[in-house]
């Protein structure tokens, strides 16, 4: 009998209409790197979520040390030494690391805050374990991946021997990756028990030890890392044969579609500082362009001018050589500009409307699918019923269901088949396969691909590396508002793109005007 | 058939209305509670009053329906595009004094004087909503304050107006004039009731909302702005047009309102409905909220709302001759009409109860199946905002819900965000008012 510090036996938790556990087991042991492996939706989030307090299981226990224990909420958790890492952040933006790092368990007299025994403890802390923070600074003001190492310091002030982390990677540069998993090795040497959910078989084969494999709710097997590869992985993980390489003909770009000149947009957040400073560019047709960089170095604000979401603070946007630097956003789209939008909620979708509706949304003015002002309902079905067959949408209740019933991966497919479908010259797709599965990713790259082929200029915001260097033709690295570095993805390495992300190299970048025509 | 039978219980016009008539039924048990505390011994007596009155003087019933159908037209349509139109009061005030102007300025035959009226009434509700909606539009000043103020500033300037005017005003019973014979609404003809045509006006201009809202191009644009206007914009629809024109659309439901309400006959002959200019802002125009409310802002459900409004009020007007206060009386219908407001929450609540049932029907059946397809709800979409919520860490999102759609207005107040869409860390900061700056379409 080994001895194990967290056991959850046989849990199962579920949803309405979803069973998200279906009787998993999982042991964790002392001192160990035990990675959950899992596509979207494959229950690694539930089953965290099981385990820090956040849901009670419908069936089966957890146990700490052998003893059964009931966790109603993340109090409990702590008080058993479980701490997590959030994959988006809980952190309050205005308070300082320190105050953040005490919050809930500010250690006190008479109800004065004693912050001098705090930062004692957090200097330790972070020496010990290698996690270098500046105390005083605001969290709002300090990078992303200080912020994570905030998150951690979080819990290991909380003297937490369970150390949850919620795809930590998703947010940081290859070289940040890298000091995280040193870090996360360090714990372990310490005694420390690590869960680490991801669905990175990389990271995985890097720093874990054993690897529990969920896949739609049910547990697929635990493995040592050691003796297993990233192909044996990949199946359990999807359940039939991947294919890593992506087959792409030769680029061969042709007359410019999009040409960005000098172009300047003010910060969404704080409004008076430039978040995208004089960037130039040319997209060419038959050819992906990837932005690549980090979340955050101005490449949301550069898409919403492109797309006419904000206005710009000086320059000139192009499409076919006609200024749409001022033209509404009705009117680029008539120009032949179809964007998928980073975030399918709040811009992609009207959650509320049917499918069908949803999927006239660009176009429901058009004389196809209106006449005086009232919408020809049959038309839109016919057209609904017709790209949801094409483009394999799947949903409950075909184009009448409520868009807000349906899955991730079918709500973002929903939208593709929108943009695509829509007359255009120029794709724009942030982030298109964000939170989405691994088929539901497979899909997606094939229909920008094919999109490219199709003769349609294509420029690709995206954070996730792989997608970068296997789907773009031509990768403009965007750091700080500027473009640092263009490169090509067939001769650079992840490693150098890294470089460039996080602002470590930089080239001047000019435009070469070409005419491939 | 249980099939269809099932479709129409799931729907969401079914749930809305089984919760208003939940809602109805808690506050008319509340309602009694109370009455039972003011005279225990006439409670029940004056209590079948209140429900039963109403169906032995129906064209009263409608008479007093017609405003507050119009007011309840005024707030349900600027909800469905997200927009909280308060200022129904004042909109209503205006609409009754360009009625009366016209009515009484005017020197026109009978058969298009009281039409001429009606328009005038229209077009001075239209002004009145459309400053509103042209700050709100234009330069993004929350539509709430600019409404509620221009209740003020309407039934103010209103008053000194009316109190000025020597032909309108008469100074011995300070009220206004008799309105020319002329200018009041064709009379339906029931005794002792001063119903009119205007009701079948009224119920026709819900019929053309609804028409509106769900089968053209402008009321899928309002609509869709009102689900989330992010989206809207997105997608190119013109917000700034559309909050203008929703909210003078709105401004003319609620002017009509209250032309409807001037111009109505009189039962005794030789005289009108009159106006007492003393400085208080039109009830009318409140209750409209409540009609909205009770009538899930849909146009068809408020012209039900409307009715059983104006029916409990008439039946509680009965009451004082059982010896209650008329107060009392008052107290009552606004706790009845204070739970049709809870209709949302028994809305959610009824959703839970059927969800549960369903879900325990089906895990009997369904455990053995293949628990999830690709087309049914990933866990994440519905898990992670609760995550959220529930962490001992604050949420900071409050200013950010997406669409203004007063049903997540109101649930807002008693629950936490839900069906929030996750958002990235940088979208996550605290005291920074986030905002979109270019489309007018933004709050403060």
């Amino acid at each position: 009998m080994e001895n194990y510090i967290i056991e959850m036996l046989n849990i199962t938790k579920i949803f309405p209409g979803i069973v998200a556990n279906d009787n998993i087991t999982l042991r964790l042991r002392k001192g160990e790197i035990h990675a959950l492996l899992g596509e979207n939706g494959a229950g690694k989030s539930t089953l965290m979520s099981i385990l820090f307090g956040l849901y009670q299981p419908d069936a089966g226990e957890i146990r700490k040390n052998g003893q059964v224990v009931k966790i109603n909420n993340p109090n409990d958790a702590n008080a058993l030494g479980i701490g997590m890492v959030h994959q988006h952040f809980k952190l309050v933006e205005i308070f300082t690391v320190l105050e953040n790092i005490i919050l809930g368990v500010e250690p006190n007299k008479m109800g004065f805050i004693n912050k001098k025994e705090a930062r004692e403890k957090i200097i330790n802390l972070s020496e010990q374990y290698g996690l270098k923070v500046d105390p005083d600074a605001l969290v709002e003001n300090i990078s992303v991946g200080m912020q994570q190492r905030v998150e951690i310091l979080k819990m290991l002030y909380r003297d937490n021997e369970i150390l949850i982390f919620d795809e930590p990677t998703a947010v940081l540069t290859p070289q940040e990756i890298e000091e995280l998993m040193e870090i996360m090795r360090g714990f372990a040497r310490e005694g420390k028990s690590i869960l680490f959910i991801t669905h990175k078989l990389n990271e995985i084969l890097a720093v874990a030890d054993r690897c529990t494999v969920l896949r739609k709710g049910k547990c697929v097997g635990t493995v040592d890392v050691k003796n297993t590869t990233k192909e044996e992985l990949s199946r359990m993980m999807v359940g039939r044969e991947l294919d890593f390489n992506i087959h792409k003909s030769e680029v061969k770009p042709k007359e410019t579609v999009l040409s960005v000149r000098n172009l300047s947009v003010f910060s969404e957040i704080h409004k008076r500082n430039l978040a995208v400073k004089n960037v130039s560019f040319d997209v060419h047709a038959g050819e992906i362009v990837c932005l690549a960089g980090i979340d955050g170095n101005g490449q949301t604000e550069l898409v919403y001018a492109l797309t006419g979401l904000q206005k710009t603070a000086g320059g000139q946007i192009f499409l076919c050589g006609k200024d749409i630097t001022k033209a509404s956003i009705r009117k680029r789209s008539k120009a032949g500009l179809s964007h998928i939008p980073e975030d399918r909620h709040k811009h992609g979708l009207i959650l509320d409307y049917s499918l069908e509706e949803n999927m006239v949304l660009q176009r429901y003015w058009q004389p196809e699918f209106q006449r005086l002002g009232f919408i020809k309902k049959r038309e839109v079905r016919n057209y609904a019923n017709r790209l949801i067959e094409q483009y394999d949408v799947r949903s409950g209740q075909g184009p009448v269901t409520i868009v807000r019933s349906m899955s991730g991966g079918n709500q973002q497919k929903a939208i593709i088949a929108r943009e695509i479908d829509k007359e255009h010259k120029l794709l724009v797709a942030v982030q298109p396969t964000r939170g989405l599965d691994v088929g539901a990713i497979e899909y997606i790259h094939k229909q920008l691909i094919s999109s490219r082929d199709a003769g349609k200029a294509v420029l690709l915001v995206s954070f996730e590396l792989d997608e970068v260097m296997n789907i773009s033709d031509r990768i403009l690295v965007m750091y700080e508002g500027e473009i640092v570095g263009e490169l090509d993805p067939k001769k650079t390495s992840v490693q150098e793109l890294g470089l460039y992300m996080s602002g470590a190299k930089r080239d001047t970048v000019t435009v070469k005007e070409k005419n491939y025509v | 058939m249980y099939k269809k039978v099932n479709s129409v219980i799931k729907s969401k016009s079914f749930s809305a209305f089984t919760s208003a008539l939940l809602a109805i039924f808690l506050g008319l048990i509340i309602g009694f509670i109370v009455m039972l505390f003011a005279r225990p011994e006439r409670a029940v007596a004056a209590f079948q009053k209140i429900l039963f009155y109403g169906f032995t003087d129906l064209g009263n019933v409608f008479y007093f329906a017609t405003p507050i159908m119009m007011t309840g037209l005024a707030v349900g349509f600027a909800f469905k595009m997200g927009l909280f139109n308060i200022g129904a009061s004042g909109q209503y005030t205006l609409g009754m004094f360009f009625a009366l102007y016209a009515g009484f300025h005017l020197a026109l035959p009978k058969s298009i004087h009281w039409i001429v009226c009606v328009l005038a009434g229209m077009i001075g509700g239209m002004l009145w909503g459309m400053i509103p909606g042209l700050f709100k539009a234009l330069l993004n000043v929350n539509e709430v304050i600019t409404s509620i103020m221009f209740n003020y500033i309407g039934t103010y300037l209103v008053d000194m107006l009316v109190k000025n005017s020597a032909k309108m005003y008469e100074p011995t019973t300070t009220r206004t004039a008799y309105l020319p014979a002329s200018a009041q609404l064709p009379s339906l003809g029931v005794k002792n009731s001063s119903v009119n045509i205007s009701i079948f006006i009224a119920v026709g201009l819900a019929i053309i909302l609804y028409i509106i809202l769900n089968m053209t191009t402008f009321g899928y644009e309002l609509k869709a702005t009102g689900y989330n206007r992010h989206a809207s914009k997105y997608a190119g629809m013109n917000g700034t047009k559309n909050i203008i024109l929703t909210m003078v659309i709105a401004g003319g439901l609620a002017g009509l309102g209250g032309a409807f309400a001037i111009l109505a006959p009189s039962t005794i002959a030789g005289s009108s409905q009159t106006y007492e200019p003393i400085n208080v802002i039109a009830a009318n125009g409140f209750n409209g909220i409540a009609v909205a409310l009770l009538g899930n802002s849909s146009p068809l459900g408020i012209i039900f709302s409307a009715t059983f409004i104006s029916h409990i009020q008439r039946g509680g007007s009965q009451t004082s001759i059982l010896g209650f206060k008329p107060e009392i009386i008052d107290v009552v219908i606004s706790i009845i009409i204070y739970f049709s407001a809870f209709s949302l929450i028994m809305k959610s609540a009824i959703g839970r109860l059927f969800t549960k049932a369903q879900r325990r029907k089906k895990e009997t059946v369904a455990v053995n199946e293949n628990p999830m397809h690709s087309s049914t709800v990933v866990p994440d979409d519905v898990n992670k905002p609760e995550l959220k919520v529930a962490t001992d860490m604050p949420d900071v999102r409050e200013s950010d819900k997406p669409g203004n759609d007063f049903e997540n207005n109101v649930k807002d107040f008693y629950e936490n965000p839900d069906g929030e869409p996750e958002k990235g860390p940088e979208q996550n900061r605290v005291g920074e008012a986030k905002e979109n700056d270019d489309s007018g379409n933004k709050e403060v």
